[in-house]
């Protein structure tokens, strides 16, 4: 956790009746990162599992996956989903991607949801939305700056540097929970519900 | 449907009664917003039976509920414009709400209601009184959230910016550049014949918040946070109303120069990046176009390189199309940077009435921009540089650090344009330069055209309208669910002045009489419900009225038991206090019955229940009591507080918990803190020691705060002044202190009672000394003695570097020299003296005091040459202190420290000292001393004295007395002595007649062994031994006669001659007697 930028945007969507309400008595999560691939699922993985109220994105043009070589990654669009992509990467080398944990990390997101989101296009609101990376803070937070507000609902912007690997992305999701879980204990969050 | 309707209706009536007793807020809000859901989303014909209901709920005394009714409230108003009539007035009370979250919720729901509001308005073809009254109602609120903006929650004022944000979008008219949101509502779509709200008013108004808004991202106590939120609401309203832009850049380029000073480094980061985007954001619009140099400059000051400055440029099409399309609309006017927009204003044919343009001048900004670009010549610069390295800070600030980016134009045209433009915006924000006194100018011409209009619309419009708003006799909106119901079928009130008649005077005073002693009876038989406190109540509001005479009977009966009648007894007293103050209602109506100047005050009162409590046989129910009426009561007279000491005579544990009372007014009751530590102090002055032991350490206690230290300094002072009288006053003479009667004279028990406190506090604050000397010195020998024997502990703890005590040595009163001594003695005891300790007494003994005594502590810290110097009037002195002194000189009394003379310095030093300054005898006395240290002066170190004095040019007198001596304590150092007395013989010693005495008792002492040495003495001074002591001879002759021939052939004729009798020595000095030379006492053995 090298670097914290904290900035209270303020977050736009059309109506999505009563969605708010059932959220009150908890506070709702975005875990973000490029791809919603590795960090973002990780975190959303721990997080659901201790019982948070979360969801995760990504803020890519396209979600890229490693390759054969370092100049040639995998891409696929937002909506693909994971099933397709893992389905695609077994069929194009098994081992390699076997052995890079790249299979099983799918396999687990498929469990967790459907297919990767891209956060520019959802309308939902959050109360607390984590990055893991300062590139990615700056496009949700210009994603939310280029909008034009109605109901002015405030929203936690809070980036937590992590690389982009599996250790990395563990030891984040850990760090993500135990900043929820103090962020929930804190009644007193300005703006906050 | 209809078979649907009623379990729906059903469900919701269950819901609402369950929320209604649901204890957990959480599990409330769950059901409430099923109820919502229910009643807006799925059945919308149901909402308007149930509003009320769940409007009810705003009064919960959960902030999340009444957050929740704001929300309901939001929802319900946008699904059906007509519940806004019905609960706007709801929202008006809530956003008074006293939980800043409410509020926070009701600032954002406003923006919807308020946008609501207007589109009803709008779309309405007639203006109901109805909707003139909730359009009063929402603008009341606009303005109190207006001033929100200045809010003590940080959290409520970024809600406000943003309702600022809202009002100026909704309040004006978009351009075609107008980035815009979905079936966004704004004065677009207001017909300008609505007359309630009319459009050029509220855009007027939006122009007004616009300018606060600028003002409040330019306040230099900004938070961050809001800062940031300022700053995207400005670039929002910049992009969605383009005729603001210039306005918006202008600010956020002021900004960028003028940080606030109050954000940490990180937060610097935040805002730079925030304003990044920002800047960004304002480039990709295309009505930036004229900014862009501006833009540009901001971006690469904030480290952007030029080619992702260029990325986030707008295309070049959109940009020609800018152009364009402005150049068609413009009438060739010159070239000047800032083009005004009015004209695309005019364009638009939906304002039949053009909109106030605000002509866009040159700002003060660009005209002193000018002014300086030309003022930049080298020269200037470098003289500029120059002057402000003075102020350069010694380290480099935070926000330097952060924000600093290396000049890679340094020089150019641009780079000076820039520099220019930063100094500028310094200058404006400042407030000087010729920009700034431009613009003035130009707003005072301005200012009474734009006067004169607004007065007159105001009147026309404004005025008029609020006034017939406020006589409208319309329906007065009520907020919904808030209303008794019911209320509509009043029954017929009576009224009870009407069927009663007064009672007379005295009637009614008995009654009263009999009541009150009624409810007293039985005031703690237990009542149901509520009925014990309104007990209590009457019971107050009764005892408030009653004559002086049955006030005692009341005392009484409340001190019978104290404990249970606690609360009665203290809402009593309260009530009192209160009328006293003039601040209870009772007053004023009981006032009005007749009693307009009470006979008891609260004092009296007060002061009463304390004597009688006081009175009271001491217990442990008693003084809690006394404890719990000193603190809880609302006020207590200082000369109640002073009664307290009444406690003293009453055992030790009712001091204690006196005394822990009194600590607790004074801690708790600032006012009252003097007496209280008054009647502390002379609780410590009491004659039992077990009282003063549990007074005196809180007393200690308190006094680490320095107030009540100086207050309890005061007493113990003069205390410590009674001293001075000639016996002890009054004052200390009590039965309370344990002392009936006055004695005629001090005793040691009435000394220690003045000094107790002092000396205890003495450590703590060490300047009181001085006062101690001062009394030292005058008073009787009883005190001093006493003083002297109680200073141990509080000098121990004061050390010997408290500079209090140092200076007391330094002006050491007079008259106060044993004083002194024993403050010294003390401090050295059990270390060694320090180096300012030694300096301040050897000053004193060579300026002032000359006694001896004195150097005596401190004799470790002089130099030998001092000691040798005082040594013979030390030794002078009683033989105790002279083996006090060679104690403390031989390192006995102290491990530490190295001694100025060594045991072997002492004893040559000894033995060197003049007979004129001390006389021989004491000299024996004080190296008979040494010898008597078997374990100090050991063979070795007596061998080694006696070398030293050898070594010594004439040899001292005792100089022999001494070898004896050391040959009667250690007789292994025979040879060494032999030894000796043959060096003697080569310094001739017959010539000292003592010496030579003692010589030969050495010799006698020596026996056989000395044989050797007495033959290598001269003849004469054979025959003068033999003369002496006769008996040598005989030996020396049978000890000769063992010799071999060979050796006796050694021994000179002449000597033989002496030996054998042959010779009669002439003696050249009479021999002398022997007892001038006293001999060493003979060995034990």
């Amino acid at each position: 956790m090298k670097n914290c930028w904290e900035a209270t945007g303020c977050e736009v969507s059309t109506e999505r009746h009563g969605r708010r309400f059932t959220k009150m008595a908890e506070l709702s999560f975005a875990v973000i990162c490029s791809s919603n691939m590795n960090r973002s699922m990780e975190a959303h993985a721990f997080l659901s599992k201790k019982g948070f109220n979360v969801r995760s994105f990504g803020t890519g043009d396209k979600v890229k996956l490693p390759g054969p070589a370092p100049d040639k990654p995998n891409c696929y669009e937002f909506g693909t989903s994971y099933d397709d992509i893992y389905n695609d990467l077994l069929k194009k080398d098994k081992t390699l991607y076997t052995q890079n944990g790249l299979l099983h990390m799918l396999d687990r997101n498929r469990r967790i949801k459907p297919d990767p989101e891209r956060f520019q296009i959802s309308k939902d609101k959050f109360d607390i939305i984590i990055t893991c990376e300062e590139r990615v803070y700056d496009q949700v937070l210009e994603c939310l700056e280029a909008r034009i507000p109605e109901e002015n609902t405030p929203v936690h912007v809070i980036n937590i540097d992590i690389q982009d690997n599996h250790e990395e992305a563990t030891i984040g999701a850990f760090m993500i929970c135990e900043l929820a879980a103090l962020v929930s204990e804190c009644v007193l969050l300005v703006g906050v519900g | 449907m209809s078979e649907q309707e009623p379990t729906v209706r059903e469900r919701v009536v269950e819901l609402l009664n369950t929320a209604a007793f649901l204890p957990s807020e959480k599990e409330k809000i769950a059901t409430l917003a099923k109820v919502q859901e229910l009643i807006i989303h799925l059945d919308p014909q149901l909402l308007d039976s149930f509003f009320e209901d769940v409007a009810a709920f705003q009064k919960d005394r959960n902030s999340d509920v009444r957050k929740f009714v704001v929300g309901f409230i939001e929802e319900a108003c946008k699904k059906d414009v007509a519940m806004l009539p019905r609960l706007v007035p709801n929202m008006q009370l809530l956003v008074l709400d006293e939980a800043v979250s409410v509020v926070k919720r009701v600032v954002q729901a406003v923006v919807q209601l308020h946008r609501a509001t207007l589109a009803w308005l709008a779309a309405a073809r007639t203006t109901t009184p109805e909707m003139e009254q909730v359009w009063h109602i929402i603008t009341t609120m606009k303005n109190t959230i207006l001033t929100m903006i200045d809010h003590d929650n940080d959290g409520v004022r970024t809600q406000a910016i943003k309702f600022l944000e809202a009002m100026v979008l909704l309040q004006t008219y978009t351009e075609p550049d107008s980035v815009t949101r979905e079936g966004e509502f704004n004065l677009d779509h207001v017909p300008l014949t609505l007359k309630v709200a009319r459009p050029r008013k509220l855009e007027e108004e939006a122009r007004m918040v616009l300018g606060k808004l600028l003002a409040f991202q330019g306040s230099i106590h900004i938070s961050s946070v809001n800062l940031m939120t300022c700053m995207s609401s400005l670039t929002i309203i910049a992009r969605a109303r383009p005729q603001f832009l210039g306005k918006v850049v202008n600010a956020l380029e002021i900004l960028h120069a003028n940080l606030p000073p109050t954000l940490t480094k990180s937060q610097v980061n935040s805002v730079r990046k925030h304003l990044k985007i920002q800047m960004i954001n304002l480039l990709k619009h295309p009505a930036s176009y004229d900014y862009h140099y501006n833009i540009t400059t901001v971006l690469t000051d904030l480290g952007m390189s030029s080619s992702e400055i260029n990325k986030a440029m707008p295309s070049k099409d959109s940009m020609k199309r800018w152009i364009r399309k402005d150049k068609v609309g413009e009438e060739p006017i010159e070239s000047a940077p800032k083009k005004p927009r009015i004209e695309k204003e005019e364009k638009k044919g939906k304002a039949e009435e053009p909109p106030a343009a605000v002509v866009e001048k040159t700002s003060a900004l660009d005209i002193t921009q000018r002014w300086l670009v030309e003022k930049l010549t080298p020269e200037n610069v470098a003289n500029l540089v120059l002057v402000s390295m003075i102020n350069l800070p010694d380290e480099m600030p935070p926000l330097f650090s952060a924000g600093y980016s290396p000049i890679t134009a340094a020089g150019t045209q641009a780079q000076i344009q820039h520099v220019a433009r930063l100094l500028s915006s310094q200058l404006t924000a400042g407030g000087v330069g010729p920009g700034v006194e431009q613009v003035k100018d130009d707003e005072m011409k301005a200012g009474y055209d734009s006067d004169d209009e607004s007065n007159i619309s105001r009147l026309v419009g404004g005025r008029v309208q609020e006034e017939s708003i406020l006589v409208q006799s319309g329906p007065v909106l009520v907020p919904a669910g808030l209303a008794v119901r019911g209320a509509r079928h009043k029954a017929k009130t009576m009224k009870l002045e009407e069927v009663t008649k007064p009672m007379n005077a005295t009637a009614s005073a008995k009654m009263q009489q009999l009541l009150l002693q009624r409810l007293l009876k039985n005031h703690k038989t237990p009542l149901l419900g509520s009925g014990a406190k309104d007990c209590v109540r009457i019971l107050t509001v009764l005892m408030g009225s009653i004559s002086p005479n049955e006030c005692e009977e009341l005392e009484d009966f409340l001190l019978e038991d104290m404990t249970s009648n606690c609360d009665l007894l203290f809402s009593w007293l309260f009530s009192e206090y209160a009328t006293d103050h003039d601040f209870s209602q009772v007053n004023r109506f009981l006032g009005n019955a007749g009693k307009k100047d009470k006979e008891k005050q609260y004092s009296d009162i007060m002061s009463s229940i304390m004597m009688k409590a006081l009175a009271k046989e001491a217990s442990k129910e008693r003084d809690e009591f006394l404890s719990r009426l000193f603190l809880e009561a609302p006020h207590v007279p200082e000369n109640l507080i002073s009664s307290l000491v009444r406690c003293g005579s009453q055992g030790s544990d009712s001091v204690l918990a006196a005394a822990n009372t009194l600590k607790d007014i004074t801690r708790w009751r600032p006012p009252a803190s003097r007496p209280a530590l008054e009647v502390l102090a002379i609780l410590a002055t009491h004659e039992q020691e077990t009282v003063r032991d549990q007074v005196i350490p809180i007393l200690v206690e308190l006094c680490e705060q320095e107030t009540y230290m100086e207050i309890v300094s005061e007493s113990a002072t003069k205390f410590l002044k009674y001293l001075l009288l000639e016996a002890p006053p009054e004052a200390l003479c009590t039965h309370d202190l344990g002392r009936p009667i006055q004695p005629e004279e001090w005793t040691e028990a009435s000394v220690k009672a003045c000094l107790y406190l002092h000396l205890a506090l003495l450590p703590l604050n060490q300047s009181m000394i001085h006062d101690l000397a001062q009394v030292y010195v005058k008073t009787v020998n009883e005190a001093k003695r006493s003083i002297l024997r109680l200073l141990e502990g509080p000098i121990r703890h004061m050390g010997m570097e408290s500079p209090q005590l140092l200076k007391l040595v330094e002006t050491c009163p007079k008259g106060g020299e044993t004083l002194i001594t024993r403050i010294i003695h003390i401090l050295t005891e059990k270390a060694p003296p320090s180096e300012a300790l030694v300096c301040r007494v050897r000053e004193l003994y060579n300026r002032r005091v000359s006694d001896v005594r004195f150097l005596i502590p401190v004799l470790t810290g002089l130099s030998k040459k001092e000691v040798i110097a005082v040594l013979p009037k030390l030794i002078k002195l009683n033989p105790h202190v002279v083996k006090e002194v060679f104690n403390r000189l031989w390192g006995v009394t102290l491990d530490t420290g190295a001694s100025p003379l060594t045991p072997v310095d002492l004893l040559v030093a000894l033995h060197l000292i003049d007979n004129d300054k001390c006389d021989v005898k004491t000299v024996i006395k004080a190296t008979g001393l040494c010898f008597g240290e078997r374990n100090i002066y050991t063979a070795e170190v007596l061998a080694f004295v006696l070398q030293q004095l050898m070594e010594q040019p004439s040899l001292p007198t005792l100089f022999m007395r001494t070898v004896i001596q050391t040959l009667t304590h250690y007789p292994k150092l025979l040879g060494f002595i032999m030894n000796v007395l043959q060096r003697l013989i080569s310094r001739q010693v017959w010539k000292q007649r003592k010496v030579w005495e003692g010589f030969i008792k050495c010799c006698q002492r020596a026996g056989a062994q000395s044989f050797t040495v007495l033959l290598q003495l001269p003849p004469p001074q054979l025959a003068d031994v033999f003369s002496v002591a006769p008996d040598l001879r005989s030996r020396l002759l049978s000890h000769i006669a063992t010799l071999t021939e060979n050796q006796r052939a050694h021994i000179p004729p002449s000597l033989m001659d002496v030996i054998e009798g042959r010779v009669t020595a002439e003696l050249s000095h009479p021999v002398p007697h022997p007892s001038e030379v006293p001999l060493p006492p003979a060995p034990e053995s």
